[in-house]
């Protein structure tokens, strides 16, 4: 009985072959999404800056914990990322702009600024991109809080600012993040 | 070479559909009265070699093939992969089914001198397994959300099953007349796993947005229901090996009423509209399983929106520094995918499945002696049509096949079927049957027209099984 169905048997088992066929090839699998996100975004009137002198620097500022980018995943497979600024101003001053960055031991481990010109009450539009790569990512990674400063600098005219005061500033942002996920 | 070949054989027994064109209505295989209780019955009595009577895998992929991705042709396969995520489609699907019988029998009652009425039953395992392309979870996480601004990834994409199952079943045949045969068997299920995701909903999109640069909207309603699984979680054990053991002795005691237990229904009919006509129908699996026991769902759900930080500073008079707006968009995004876990009764429905046929036989042997045919004879052919439609998720999937059927010595038949359907449209199938004093075997294999390179077919399946048939007395 066997001996009669043990030839049909290795028929099936032999004729089904793979040819051509490298599994080994899904080692090299890479897949490289890229995410967007909003950012920080902000719309002051001129009127929160209310300044009576027209001399003084207004400063303000704000801080966050940003733990994302030293999450496992994105340490892993970040190999690059870009934050965006779009500032629209239309106060006539000068403001700067500071991002800070600091790490878990409040050491800063990356600043950089966005200047931001005046043209009289008109709508001025100052894009900044930073990117960051290499070293300058692995600061990102190690970055746990980041801080907000926006300086107001004093008038060349000497005009003070106060609740009737013309203008706005606003700020729009996101982030880029480029991954490469592998198997290595 | 040799090598691969055995892989590949285990992994084709490991992936396969539930079709069973070539076994359909093969009278001379017990076996048949799985896919057709009123399939006709013309031996005696047969018992099935446990665990040898039936072995059934199959897999299928719809829209790629393990060629497709893994072909050693020189094109890099990050570009194959990136063709397999945009080509296939939402409703493509990867399927496997296995089955095992382990015991099985049955025998002929009714009127003395000519028993109508054939019993049949048996014991079986099944496991099954049906899931979606996800294609919009594949595209997002291939490309990201930047190229794919405003485009709603629909979460509903995300749909599957999968189950391992007990079935025992007895089932009756009875011949009413010479043109009518028809039967029922009736199924008790006990379900050893199961995994259901079908019932998501939900999207997310990124949008332009007012204030920022974009709106990123989250709407989640995603369920994941398990049942058998959180018991083996909870194993104690000393290790990987230790778990393995543990968890397959387990399931072995869910497998006469130890799970989940559930009710199904098979009937069918032959009916033949001239002598030489032959008409068939049957459903199977018209059923459910009712999970009560080691229950576990996952829920994920909730709406947000993020638009990104806004710090408040200079005096907003919400009081509230960007810190704490973030520590709120945090907790919100924590609270959105919070995976809640619950424990909740639920029912799964079995795949049902329908088949039909409409055949006609011809050419009686020519006996020697007198150069012509003996009148009480059988047909030596059968040439017909067949249908097979299952019902999925999402919507049934159809396949016709075209069969020819040849007794071709006094103890060997053999049958080839061709068959289209959502895997392809060149699926030639082979079966043969054997009948060595009583001992029946049998042994089928789909798609052999890529059984050269099987990595190139999106379908393969193979059955085989021996059974003891001791048939009726010649009159």
């Amino acid at each position: 009985m066997l001996k009669k169905i043990a030839p049909l048997l290795l028929l099936f088992l032999v004729a089904a072959c793979v040819e051509d066929v490298d599994f080994e090839q899904a080692e090299n699998i890479s897949i490289s999404p890229i995410v967007e996100s909003s950012l920080i975004f902000f719309d002051f009137p001129a009127s929160e800056f209310s300044e009576p002198t027209g001399t003084a620097i207004v400063v303000v500022g704000d801080e966050l914990e940003l733990d994302v980018f030293n999450d496992e995943f994105l340490r892993d497979n970040l190999i690059k990322a870009e934050f965006f600024f779009e500032v629209t101003n239309s106060i006539d001053r000068n403001f700067r702009a500071d991002i800070i960055m600091y790490d878990a031991n409040d050491q800063i481990t990356y600043a950089f600024a966005v200047n931001i010109m005046p043209d009289g009450n008109n709508e001025v539009v100052t894009t900044h991109t930073e990117v960051f790569e290499d070293d300058l990512l692995e600061q990102l990674k190690n970055t746990v809080r980041m801080e907000l400063v926006l300086s107001m600098f004093p008038s060349p005219s000497g005009i003070p600012l106060d609740e009737n005061s013309i203008g706005n500033i606003k700020m729009r942002s996101k982030a880029t993040l480029f991954f490469q996920i592998d198997n290595e | 070479m040799k090598k691969r070949c055995i892989l590949i054989l285990l992994f084709s027994c490991a992936v396969f559909s539930q079709h069973k064109q070539l076994l359909y209505n093969y009278t001379d295989i017990p076996q048949s009265l799985l896919l057709n209780p009123g399939a006709e019955v013309n031996y005696k009595w047969h018992v099935g070699i446990p665990l040898l009577s039936h072995i059934h895998a199959s897999a299928g992929a719809s829209g790629v093939s393990v060629y497709d991705l893994f072909a050693d042709n020189g094109v890099n396969f990050n570009e194959k992969l990136r063709r397999a995520v945009y080509n296939l489609d939402r409703n493509d699907y990867f399927t496997i089914n296995q089955q095992l019988e382990i015991i099985s029998g049955g025998f002929a009652y009714g009127n003395s001198y000519e028993p109508n009425k054939y019993l049949s039953f048996g014991l079986y395992q099944e496991l099954d397994a049906h899931v979606y392309y996800p294609k919009d979870y594949a595209i997002l996480a291939y490309k990201g959300n930047r190229d794919n601004i405003g485009r709603v990834f629909d979460l509903s994409d995300l749909n599957g099953k999968a189950e391992l199952i007990s079935v025992l079943h007895v089932g009756i045949t009875t011949k009413l007349n010479k043109k009518w045969t028809y039967g029922f068997r009736g199924k008790i299920y006990s379900s050893l796993l199961n995994f259901k995701s079908t019932n998501n909903k939900g999207s997310f999109v990124t949008t332009e947005g007012a204030n920022n640069f974009y709106n990123h909207n989250f709407d989640l309603d995603l369920e994941f229901q398990t049942s058998g699984l959180a018991s083996l979680v909870d194993l104690d054990n000393d290790g990987q090996n230790d778990w393995n053991a543990k968890a397959v002795k387990e399931l072995r005691k869910r497998v006469l009423f130890g799970g989940n237990l559930g009710l199904g229904l098979d009937f069918g009919f032959t009916y033949h509209p001239k002598e030489q006509w032959t008409v068939t129908g049957s459903v199977q699996d018209l059923g459910f399983i009712y999970h009560t026991k080691d229950v576990e769902t996952y829920t994920l759900k909730g709406q947000y929106t993020f638009e990104g930080v806004n710090p408040l500073f200079p005096n907003n008079g919400s009081g509230q520094t960007a810190d704490e707006y973030w520590q709120e968009i945090t907790d919100n995004f924590e609270d959105l995918f919070q995976l809640d876990t619950i424990t909740k009764n639920y029912v799964a429905w079995r795949s049902p499945k329908l088949n039909g046929s409409a055949s006609y036989k011809y050419g009686k042997k020519v006996l020697k002696e007198c150069n012509c045919t003996a009148d009480d004879s059988d047909y030596l052919n059968e040439v017909g049509l067949q249908l097979f439609a299952i019902g999925r998720s999402r919507r049934p999937q159809f396949s016709v096949s075209a069969f020819y059927y040849r007794r071709l010595f006094s103890f060997l038949s053999g049958k080839i079927t061709y068959t289209a359907d959502g895997f392809s449209k060149t699926n030639v199938g082979i079966g043969l049957s054997s009948h060595i004093g009583n001992v029946n075997f049998y042994i089928m294999a789909d798609n052999l027209f890529e059984y050269q390179n099987l990595a190139k077919a999106n379908y393969a399946s193979l059955q085989l099984g021996f059974n003891y048939i001791f048939p009726m007395e010649k009159k």
